[in-house]
């Protein structure tokens, strides 16, 4: 059955013209474009010759009429009936001894202009794929008839095509859109239907064209085609090529008699007129022209356009004719293939593709768009014509077809070339349509008029899962570190250091409520739940006078509302995590609640792996409860949920020092809980008010050799009410607030169990209150300049009871010097410190395209992280200022340019910031803050600078997204309280912090293939981090140990790693309620051993140098994600 | 399910969750530049002979390490702010107290020595404190040893812990040393030559002179023969961490399960370790703590950066010259602990020689042809060293 089907049937017609008729089954199966429509459906029994084989419409077939082999000429011409043709049409070519080949069809429906109602069961698909099919139709049974023509009694080089009404679209098509061996001879168009005809530049082999039209009958649109059809005829001419056009003027108005009706008879005698003069009727002679039309010969074409009637054109192109196509909004390109069996035995033409480029928003078939074939390889490449149309002929095989246009996304296909014609519609995006897809914008350009800031960075979330990540969990801290600016000590550090800022400068809030330790697993994985994120907020440069408490920069991490239409579902499972995430709208549209969660439970796995690895754990956990009430029109109310939970145990962080544990196991929770009432008194007045309580509770873990475990427990309690009053005008914006925040940290407990050997020991508990208040003030002033003022006051009471200590002047902070100390009661304030913090921002612009930004920040922080270490520990602890540790006060001066081009699809930033912070804190040697009650005798305080310049351009639109930036940045320290070793830093000089890496460069490319895939290549360099490396040996008792003079005199290896995702979007394309995600992930690609420290240790009498890595190899995961709908 | 395991077998560092396999050598680029005086000694009460060392190392860019005795120092230690004892040099750098010299619990010792140079030195006034006694020493068989380098395996280990009852009312820190005693079969090992003893007569029963390692030229020169024993031998190996306590989270209650040693096992012949128990003062006890900190707990995720080790010693002339070293004053607690490793289960140990030297032992047997030399020995002496005795050691009997 694949082969054709070719039966003869005897004509048991008892007309008077003996005919062989013969079906030619051109498919031998339901065409696959055809989806509404049954077969037997377009049967017309008064169409054709009676008792014709009747024959369905669902599978194209070509009938044939044979003249007499002694009357036969040997041409043949292939009808493409419209809605009534008349069976004496045939008969009339049969008596000439033309053979006849009937094409039924299915363009006429959907080739009727719009609102003429007559399609109940045809799909929009349906109308566009029958031209398509039929004009496949078409050149196949040419094809076919040059091949058989001995067996039919024809010529190869006088097979002609007619098509009536709706078929002369077709036969016009066959007349643009062929090659030699489907291309007919001679090409009719009889009474063609207004707005089919295209008008296209005329090929260089046209056939000979025929057109009959009405000009003036009883429609507007036999008018309009009639018009049309003299374009035609003109560019034919134009062209140098044949044409000949017989417009009828309409008959009286009062004879009532259908105008067609009446014309058949002529126009068929000046159709036998014209091929006899063309040379394909042997045995005719000329006729006489009728009387009452108007027969436009190549000679005197001024006649025929002179009997057009001065109506307005209509030009072809703006009425396609061709409805709507499918892929209307989606968001991403779509390609249809309708691949089709062939039915022809003996094919030899090469298999063609063919269909329409559209506009993936506007369906507007697409002009002009380039067909690129094998990326150039293949020179078959073509373009698009007025109507969107392309069609090339490839060998069998496989190939890559792109569609190319500017102002829009690249489609790119593969097909698989086998004998038969592909149909391939095209949707493409338009890119200054598309959102935005690049991980990281630059929240300045678009909204330049309404926020005068920089700095300001915002993570697209979406687009943050498709960076590789490592081990599939997508994270928003690494992906944060591909920011300018942002850059951390290494693959396992607990937090991030932002232009020069230590990891506790950072005021981390997930909705509001702050995050006081960012990572799971020692760094590794960042708490942020991430099929919940929002939006992502980090404030760099300008900060808004709203936040406050923390020297260096704001992360603002917003967690989506429920939906409150639909139960949605969504999930996944990675090499590390599972996790689920459940939309139930409870009361629709007015109240739901969002429960999320994720957890790390696979370390069951690794006894499989090794027994070796038997005793370890590590395991977190996070989830999210977020419930939103929509009260009414003027209020709602949003709680949300956080809990996360660690567990840990490695040897690769120290043991709790001064227990006899024979093991040391970490433990940290969170809870975090806010509750926000937003209320609107007017349109252009709102208030929110916000109930925030934290807490955060670190733990150390230690088993004795009893099996009793001993612990050391610490906690950080924050409790806070902020409310805000937002005031927005035309173009200036004002927002007052003011915040309470009381802080309540306890630096650590022993809990001995049941121990015999551990004593209860404890430290006393911090007490303080943090008042602030605030004003934002943003408006423009004139066309070019736009402000955005902040005032912040701050008010920071350290509280009682406590027991102060006084040091001698002048001296180390110790044992030694204090004089004497105050006890203060509960309540009682200890110590204030407090004042005012200037927020500042300007804009002006320096065209349609680019502005010059300015910024100034002072930021007080009174609550921080004192940890000697490389990067703060999980269990690091907690610090308020007090009479002996002053708060942190830094300022930021910034300054930007921001240039966007091309249609805003690339966006260039270049920003230079300066920045200065007083009373940092470093170390004294040996510092121990363990349970210890006087942690002023172990700090010291000094000076820090940074500065740098952070540029980076970014394509945010199209096929390829990605951005590329480099920054340069320094950060020095400077500690210096007294002479001796003990009291300062490399003697007092400006020394290097710890994150000091002067050169970094970031780069992410993501593409979009099809809806289906996406690829993404992330590569990161930065210089190594400082770390100290020994300045000399000393030998003790013939042991030699390493001798550290300075601090951070060496710098690591450069750390570089090139990341790979490949993201497999909804696979089986099927159940739309289902969408899938696949992520195959290749992280560190190319396997490079990154350093993580370099470390010195005496072994045996000997120094030996090590370097420490986290991720040493190329890391494959693969992860799965799902929504359900 | 293969195919997740095998992921996470290659996947992730298992250093960082516990195992081995993320840590390699660095060669380091060093910028070395020092010039420290080395001081190391700790005044006891114990009966034996003490000594101070006094040594400058320096550091540059030609070399890492270049270690000198101080010599010709004039050294006096301060007992109880006015008795001053004079140290005489025994060998360069070595410094002796007078032979009936004892540390004493409560008595103060200051440290002040001047140089052939010039520069004096004088330490902090450090005060002896006593010490509790060790309860109990005992070991556990840990298949999960130390590793020998930190890019290296785990051996198996006797962990061995000690229990001490903490004195109430005092603040105390702790210092503990130990040294170990295990058998060694193998005495000499001869490159390119072989052992030779002449034996005086009347042979097997008389006195032998020892020659030694003869060269022999007809071997190669990189041929190595190993003797046996004459009789029983011992290596002696000591601690090289540093491993110190406080009592701040546990004052006055009875600490059970110390762990100060893991010795790793190379054979399942017994073992003898000797622990001492030192008092110190708190200011020893942060100085030990940052050196442990900058030399032997490194590596970690966390690690604190390393500051310039300053020890209780200054010069009295130029108080930012850094002393490396901490002159202290400590009693001691002994305890001798037959390791008699029985409860090891697992392993394959190739012997204490093998340990040493990554080799197995190669008998001059196993070579054909004769001696040149008149009697070659089959059987080595042993001889006494600091890392070798051929008595008893005291408790092993026991």
């Amino acid at each position: 059955m694949k082969n054709s089907l070719f039966f003869l049937c005897l004509c048991l017609s008892g007309s008077s013209v003996l005919c062989a008729q013969t079906v030619i089954r051109l498919y031998d199966a339901k065409v696959s474009g055809v989806e509404n429509r049954t077969g037997n459906s377009a049967v017309k029994p008064d169409s054709l010759p009676q008792g014709s084989v009747s024959y369905t419409v669902a599978a194209p077939t070509l009938t044939a009429f044979l003249p007499t082999t002694a009357g036969a000429d040997g041409t043949a011409v292939i009808l493409f009936p419209g809605e009534e043709e008349r069976a004496d049409m045939v008969e009339w070519f049969i008596r000439k001894g033309i053979a006849a080949f009937v094409v039924n069809h299915q363009v006429g429906q959907g080739m009727l202009p719009a609102g003429t109602g007559q399609t109940p069961n045809l799909s929009s698909r349906d109308s566009v794929n029958a031209l398509a099919i039929a004009i496949a139709a078409g050149k196949k049974a040419i094809t076919y008839l040059r091949q058989h023509t001995a067996e039919l009694g024809i010529k190869p080089d006088r097979i002609g095509v007619l098509g009536f009404s709706a078929g002369s679209a077709i036969a016009l098509r066959l007349a643009y859109d062929s090659v030699a061996a489907n291309r007919p001879s001679f090409v009719g168009l009889v009474y063609p239907n207004a707005g089919t005809l295209v008008t296209g530049p005329v090929p260089a082999d046209a056939p000979f064209l025929f057109i009959v039209a009405a000009n003036a009958s009883l429609t507007d649109a036999s008018r309009l085609a009639a018009i049309q059809s003299t374009r035609l005829y003109q560019h034919w001419l134009i062209a140098g090529q044949s044409a000949e056009l017989h417009s009828y003027a309409p008959d009286g108005p009062k004879t009532g008699i259908p105008q067609r009706e009446l014309s058949t008879e002529v126009w068929l005698a000046q159709l036998t007129n014209w091929l006899n003069r063309q040379g394909y009727l042997r045995n005719q002679s000329v006729s006489q022209p009728v009387p009452g039309s108007v027969a436009v010969t190549t000679g005197q074409p001024a006649a025929a356009l002179a009997a057009v009637p001065p109506k307005p054109a209509v030009p072809a192109e703006a009425a396609p004719g061709i409805p709507e196509p499918v892929s209307v909004s989606k968001p991403k390109a779509e390609v249809i293939i309708r691949n089709r069996p062939l039915a022809v035995a003996g094919q030899s033409s090469l298999p063609q593709v063919s269909g329409t480029v559209r506009d993936s928003a506007t369906g507007q078939p697409l002009a002009g768009a380039a067909i690129v074939i094998d990326y150039r390889k293949r020179i078959t490449g073509t373009t698009t014509n007025a109507q969107g149309y392309f069609a090339v002929e490839l060998p069998i095989g496989q190939h890559i077809l792109v569609a190319r246009l500017i102002g829009y996304t690249p489609v790119r296909k593969e097909l698989r070339i086998t004998n038969e014609p592909i149909m391939l519609d095209v949707a493409m995006i338009s890119v200054a349509s598309q959102l935005e897809e690049v991980v990281v914008t630059t929240k300045g350009l678009d909204q330049t008029v309404r926020q005068p800031m920089l700095g300001v960075s915002q993570l697209n979330v979406n687009a943050l899962k498709k960076l590789p990540s490592a081990l599939g969990e997508v994270d928003l801290l690494r992906g944060l570190q591909m920011l300018p600016g942002v850059t951390s000590v290494g693959e396992a550090s607990n937090g991030v250091n932002i232009r020069g800022g230590t990891t506790d400068q950072n005021l981390i809030l997930l909705d509001d409520t702050p995050i006081f330790n960012p990572t799971h697993m020692f760094g590794l994985f960042s708490v942020f739940p991430p099929d919940v994120l929002s939006t992502v907020d980090l404030y760099k440069g300008n900060v808004p006078a709203r936040f406050g408490g923390r020297a260096a920069s704001v992360l603002d991490v917003a967690l989506r509302t429920p939906n409150l239409d639909k139960f949605s579902l969504s999930g996944g499972v990675s090499v590390v995590s599972n996790k689920l995430t459940i939309d139930i709208p409870i009361v629709k549209g007015k109240f739901g609640i969002l429960v999320a969660g994720r957890g790390a439970f696979n370390d069951f796995l690794l006894p499989i792996v090794s027994d070796r690895l038997a005793n370890i754990r590590a395991r977190f956990g996070d989830g999210v409860v977020k419930a939103f009430w929509r009260v009414n029109d003027h209020n709602t109310l949003t709680v949300t949920g956080y809990a996360s939970k660690d567990l840990f145990r490695t040897d690769l962080l120290a043991n709790l020092p001064n227990v006899n544990g024979t093991a040391t196991r970490y433990d940290h929770q969170t809870v975090n809980v806010m509750a926000r009432w937003f209320r609107t008194l007017s349109p252009r007045l709102n208030l929110q008010t916000t109930g925030v309580y934290a807490q955060y509770v670190p733990r150390i873990l230690s088993p004795e050799l009893t099996g009793n475990v001993v612990t050391l427990r610490s906690s950080v309690l924050q409790r806070q009410v902020k409310s805000n009053l937002n005031y927005q005008l035309e173009n200036q914006k004002l927002e007052v607030g003011v915040s309470g925040t009381h802080y309540r940290l306890e630096p650590g407990t022993l809990l001995p169990g049941q121990s015999e050997s551990v004593q209860y020991v404890t430290t006393p508990t911090e007490n303080a209150l943090e008042l602030a208040l605030h004003t934002d003030y943003e408006r423009s002033v004139g066309p070019r300049l736009a402000i955005s003022a902040g005032l912040r006051y701050s008010e920071f009471l350290s509280l009682g009871p406590s027991l102060v200590r006084h040091y001698a002047a002048g001296e180390t902070r110790d044992n030694v010097s204090v004089m004497d100390s105050t006890r203060y009661g509960a309540g009682q304030i200890t110590q204030s410190y407090g004042g005012f913090e200037p927020r500042l921002g300007l804009r002006y612009t320096l065209g349609p395209n680019a502005s010059l930004k300015l910024g100034y920040n002072l930021m007080r922080q009174y609550l921080q992280v004192v940890t000697n270490t490389t990067t703060p520990l999980p269990t690091s602890r907690w610090k308020t200022s007090d009479p002996n540790i002053k708060p942190q006060v830094s300022q930021l001066l910034t300054v930007g340019y921001f240039l966007s081009f091309k249609k805003n699809i690339y966006e260039f930033t270049a920003e230079s910031y300066w920045r200065a912070t007083r009373h940092i804190i470093d170390y004294r040697p040996g510092a121990d803050f363990l349970l210890q009650p006087y942690p002023e005798t172990q700090l010291l305080q000094g000076e820090s600078r940074a500065y740098g310049i952070e540029t980076m351009i970014s394509k945010k639109k199209g096929e390829l997204t990605g951005w590329l930036n480099y920054t340069y940045a320094r950060t020095l320290n400077q500690v210096y309280e007294g002479p001796t070793v003990e009291e300062n830093v490399n003697g007092g000089a400006w020394y290097r912090a710890n994150y000091d890496r002067p050169h970094t460069v970031n780069a992410n490319i993501t593409i979009d293939v099809d809806r289906h895939n996406s690829f993404g290549f992330t590569f990161a360099y930065s210089t190594g981090r400082p770390y100290s490396s020994p300045t000399g040996f000393v030998t003790i008792d013939g042991a030699q140990y390493p001798y550290y003079g300075v601090r951070n005199n060496q710098r690591l290896p450069a750390y570089h790693r090139m990341d790979f995702t490949w993201n497999i979007y909804n696979p089986s394309m099927r159940n739309r309620r289902w969408e899938g995600r696949w992520a195959l992930t290749l992280y560190n690609l190319y396997g490079r051993k990154n350093a993580y420290s370099v470390f010195f240790k005496a072994e045996d009498g000997k120094t030996n140098a090590y370097q420490l890595q986290i991720f040493a190899a190329v890391i494959p995961s693969l992860s799965y994600n799902f929504v359900f709908r | 399910m293969r195919f997740v395991l095998q992921i996470i077998r290659w996947g992730v560092c298992w250093s960082l969750i516990g195992v081995s396999g993320c840590v390699n050598t660095y060669d380091p680029s060093l910028a070395l530049d020092a010039n420290l005086v080395v001081v190391s000694g700790i005044v006891t009460d114990l009966d034996e002979t003490q000594t101070i060392t006094l040594s400058r190392s320096r550091s540059n860019a030609d070399s890492s390490d270049i270690t000198t005795p101080i010599q010709h120092a004039a050294v006096t230690v301060i007992v109880n702010g006015a008795m001053p004892v004079s140290l005489l040099e025994v060998r360069p750098g070595t410094y002796q107290f007078p032979g009936g010299f004892r540390g004493k619990v409560g008595n103060t010792y200051q440290l002040r020595f001047r140089t052939a140079e010039g520069a004096t030195y004088e330490s902090s006034v450090e005060t002896m404190a006593s010490v509790p006694p060790i309860l109990r020493t005992y070991d556990q068989f840990n298949p999960q040893g130390p590793k020998k380098t930190a890019d290296g395996l785990s051996v198996p280990a006797n962990d061995i812990y000690i229990d001490v009852q903490d004195p109430a009312n005092s603040r105390n820190f702790y210092l503990w040393r130990w040294r170990l005693y295990e058998l060694q079969p193998w005495c000499v090992t001869c490159q390119q030559g072989r052992y030779v003893v002449v034996d005086v007569g009347p042979v097997g029963a008389g006195p032998i002179d020892v020659i030694g390692c003869v060269r022999d030229s007809t071997v190669g020169t990189t041929n190595v023969f190993d003797y046996p024993c004459r009789g029983l031998c011992w290596d002696i190996f000591y601690n090289t961490d540093v491993d110190v306590f406080s009592d701040v989270y546990t004052n006055g209650q009875t600490q059970v399960g110390h762990k100060v040693a893991s010795i790793p096992i190379y054979q399942r012949d017994p073992a003898l370790i000797v622990v001492e128990q030192l008092s110190i003062t708190p200011n020893a006890y942060r100085y030990y703590t940052l050196f442990a900190a900058q030399v032997q707990n490194t590596g970690t995720l966390a690690d604190s950066p390393p500051a310039p080790l300053s020890g209780n010693i200054k010069n009295v002339a130029n108080a930012t010259e850094n002393v490396v070293g901490y002159f202290s004053a400590a009693s001691v607690a002994v305890s001798r602990h037959k390791i008699k490793r029985q409860d090891v289960t697992t392993g394959m140990f190739q012997g204490l020689f093998y340990a040493v030297n990554g080799r197995v032992p190669r008998l001059e047997s196993s070579q054909s042809g004769g001696s040149p030399f008149e009697k070659s020995a089959s059987a080595a002496i042993c001889v006494p060293s600091r890392s070798r005795t051929d008595l008893f050691p005291p408790g092993w009997n026991d």
